[in-house]
């Protein structure tokens, strides 16, 4: 790589004044009064009338892949992701197959690892094929290279309350949290 | 010692210290050809199973039997409990036959403790199990094994650290255990899934942890607690595979574990589950020792809570 440093010049850090931004291999390295950093041998980028987030995390996405790729891939959603500000997403586990083996999030994981543009961290599912009878190997989800730590059965909802507690508890043992749509389908 | 032995709290150090002793006397007899000692003579034992039970039943019986007590085994199956009869009812009849110890196992909690303190009946009670409650005599023996092992077989065992893994939240076996471990001075970690341990298990006298594999390398003693399969269905975990992956002692982690370290389980086993079957069959399993031990110190119970003779050959009360 030629240079790994940049200057993003008369950005507005979270609304404020303009300011630039020097970036040197993937860190702020510094941060001065717009116009004032030295741009030696950097790449320069006019920011001007633009305003500087920390990346945005999507904690609900629909990649869709594996078994809708039709309709969306872990590569064009995270390219979508990427255009938008948003540097990491979690995929949610209703593709085909359901995200609730090691195997499917590894799959997603690695899918979104070779994009290679934002993080992708797959959900897993609460229960096995979102079924809300039994739970799903929560734990060799959260073990595996995609180290799981939110689990989900969706638009699905867990609707058992005694699954809903296990899955709870279960979680703790490597500080995932159950991410939950508050609904009742028997109501809704 | 209390007239009862309902809970490993009954006992403070100097009691379990006594029946530890009392009972590594007595298993010097399983080495003689004739194993029986008569200091019960005369005296009536019942053993009173509400629940299917193997191995604590015959190691009672044989126990009592080896002391020479006359014992009537009691099991709920084709009795007139099957007809409706009341614990009270059957415990007034073994009262009007002359029970001076009753053995009781119960699938309820605390029935032992009902059976003790109702004065339905005169004689000593023995908690063989209850529910999901206590079982002291397990504990007793599982203690006096690790002492075999870990403490030259005298003394208490102070320092040692074990590691009790699986459902602590069903066990009696566990409860049991942490009690008793704690009173002769051992550090107990109880490794489970959230699932399987007990609202309040923070007030227990031991540690918890989620996470086996850092409880291996400085383990003196790992004991295995029986998982059943049915549990799966009641949603305490997610499948078999996912429990023996996260909580089941193979051999990789066996060999985490130090030199010294020895391997326990109470029965029965489910082979490839809790346990596999390599560890199981290794020879730093003490697992069959356990039921051995059992006797003994099953014998060493009997006799304290009897008040039998003093110790010695053929001398009789």
């Amino acid at each position: 790589m030629s240079s790994t440093t940049y200057v993003i010049r008369h950005a507005q850090v979270l609304g404020g004044e303009p300011a630039d931004l020097v970036l040197r291999d993937g860190v702020i390295a510094e941060v001065t009064a717009g116009g004032a950093a030295s741009a030696d041998g950097a790449t320069e980028i006019d920011a001007t009338g633009l305003v500087a987030l920390p990346g945005l995390v999507d904690l609900h996405t629909h990649l869709r892949e594996p078994g809708r790729e039709d309709a969306e891939t872990v590569e064009s959603g995270s390219r979508a992701a990427a255009a938008g500000g948003f540097t990491a997403v979690f995929a949610m586990a209703n593709t085909d197959p359901v995200a609730d083996t090691a195997g499917t999030v590894e799959q997603v994981w690695r899918l979104g690892h070779e994009a290679g543009l934002v993080d992708v961290q797959p959900v897993g599912a609460v229960t096995l094929g979102l079924g809300g009878q039994q739970l799903a190997e929560l734990g060799a989800m959260a073990t595996s290279a995609a180290q799981v730590r939110v689990f989900s059965d969706d638009g699905k909802c867990v609707h058992d309350a005694v699954i809903m507690r296990r899955a709870l508890e279960y979680v703790k043992a490597f500080d995932g949290v159950v991410a939950q749509h508050a609904q009742e389908p028997r109501l809704t | 010692m209390k007239r009862h032995l309902l809970s490993a709290a009954d006992l403070d150090r100097d009691d379990a210290l006594l029946v530890l002793d009392t009972a590594a006397e007595l298993a010097q007899l399983t080495d003689r050809a004739v194993k029986k000692l008569p200091t019960l003579r005369g005296r009536t034992v019942v053993n009173l199973f509400f629940e299917d039970s193997t191995r604590t039943r015959i190691s009672f019986e044989a126990a009592a039997k080896r002391l020479s007590a006359d014992v009537i085994n009691f099991s709920a199956k084709g009795s007139s409990v099957s007809k409706g009869e009341s614990l009270k009812d059957t415990a007034l009849t073994l009262e009007a036959m002359g029970a001076d110890a009753v053995v009781i196992r119960h699938h309820a909690s605390g029935a032992p403790h009902r059976l003790a303190h109702s004065g339905w009946i005169q004689g000593s009670v023995v908690n063989a199990g209850d529910g999901t409650h206590e079982h002291p005599t397990q504990s007793l023996l599982d203690a006096f094994t690790m002492r075999r092992h870990l403490a030259g077989g005298k003394g208490d065992l102070e320092g040692r650290k074990i590691t009790i893994v699986g459902d602590v939240l069903h066990s009696r076996v566990a409860r049991s255990n942490v009690l008793l471990l704690a009173t002769l001075g051992a550090e107990v970690t109880l490794v489970a899934p959230p699932t399987l341990l007990p609202v309040g298990v923070e007030t227990w006298p031991c540690a918890t942890s989620y996470d086996f594999d850092a409880h291996l390398k400085d383990a003196d003693a790992v004991m295995m607690l029986r998982v059943q399969r049915e549990r799966m269905n009641a949603a305490f975990f997610p499948s078999a595979r996912e429990y023996s992956r996260r909580y089941g002692l193979d051999a990789r982690r066996m060999a985490q574990m130090p030199d010294h370290a020895i391997v326990m389980h109470p029965g029965p086993m489910n082979r490839g589950m809790e346990i596999a079957a390599e560890v199981a069959d290794a020879p730093r399993s003490v697992i069959v020792e356990q039921v051995a031990n059992g006797v003994s110190v099953r014998m060493a119970v009997l006799y304290l809570l009897l008040g039998g003779a003093t110790l010695g050959d053929g001398t009789e009360a």
